[in-house]
């Protein structure tokens, strides 16, 4: 049972609630919240969803490099609308 | 395609990453079309934010990836052969999923209570919208869920059923992923 919990993506998840309450302090503080910065906190989360608990870490190349670009390519065109406004 | 060890190979059936692939571009193009309009009109858009509950969506958040953190849980059991607990963590993971369901009704109530709905503005038509297809994935995810418990009481062996929980897995995990960027720029980002 202790190998099923002790494992690198426990560490993982550990990572995503601490970013889940970075960013959700940060979004309460009108001089810290940051368009860019709170979007590269987001998608560094679904960085870590999409490599690790998704596997594509272990997928071939095609598949991981798709599962990446959705990433870059959503967060910049957000950063983009977002400096905009 | 599957196989017991984690050498490199697509994760679930070919077919689950078609659609979740697909799902994941539809929802980038919901988040892009939400803050294309929002640059038009960033006052209403900040002022009806502010009218969203933070701490909900980030209890949520935290509901949703602790879910998939027990996914990921199961399918390490499922993996090394220990069907009870994989059915444990899949069953504490579909617990999340109803607990993130609650807080959404919960949350629903409270808007509509104070008179915010569809047609309120833009900012809460796209929240409805976002938040509701996206409920709708979850309600679909937790009967994924269902379905792989149910299936880790046969007993067939793990290795015959490795792709399909791994589909399901996926599925649930994408459900994961679309709230993080719902809840970043719904309720976060300013």
């Amino acid at each position: 049972m202790k190998s099923i919990f002790l494992q690198s993506n426990t560490a993982i998840w550990a990572v995503l609630a601490m970013a889940t309450v970075v960013s959700w302090y940060l979004g309460g503080d009108a001089a810290l919240n940051i368009p860019a910065v709170m979007l590269l906190i987001a998608f560094f989360k679904t960085r870590l969803v999409i490599m690790h608990f998704m596997e594509l870490n272990h997928a071939p190349l095609a598949l991981r490099i798709v599962g990446e670009a959705w990433g870059i390519v959503c967060c910049t065109a957000l950063i983009v609308l977002y400096s905009m406004a | 395609m599957s196989s017991l060890t984690k050498e490199k190979h697509i994760p679930g059936e070919a077919g689950i990453w078609i659609f979740v692939l697909g799902d994941m571009f539809i929802f980038g193009l919901f988040f892009v079309t939400f803050a294309y309009y929002r640059s038009f009109d960033l006052e209403l858009f900040q002022s009806s934010q502010a009218q969203l509950n933070q701490n909900w969506g980030a209890l949520n958040t935290v509901l949703l990836l602790t879910s998939s953190w027990f996914v990921v849980l199961g399918m390490s059991a499922v993996r090394k052969g220990l069907r009870g607990m994989a059915r444990k963590c899949l069953s504490l993971a579909w617990l999340c999923g109803l607990g993130f369901g609650i807080v959404k009704i919960f949350e629903y109530g409270e808007k509509i209570e104070h008179g915010i709905n569809l047609t309120t503005n833009d900012f809460f038509m796209y929240y409805y919208i976002f938040t509701g297809i996206h409920f709708l994935h979850l309600i679909i995810g937790m009967g994924v869920l269902t379905y792989m418990i149910l299936r880790l009481r046969h007993n067939k062996p793990l290795k015959d059923d490795l792709a399909l929980l791994e589909s399901g897995a996926t599925y649930w995990h994408m459900v994961d992923l679309l709230w993080i960027v719902l809840f970043s720029i719904l309720y976060l980002i300013k």
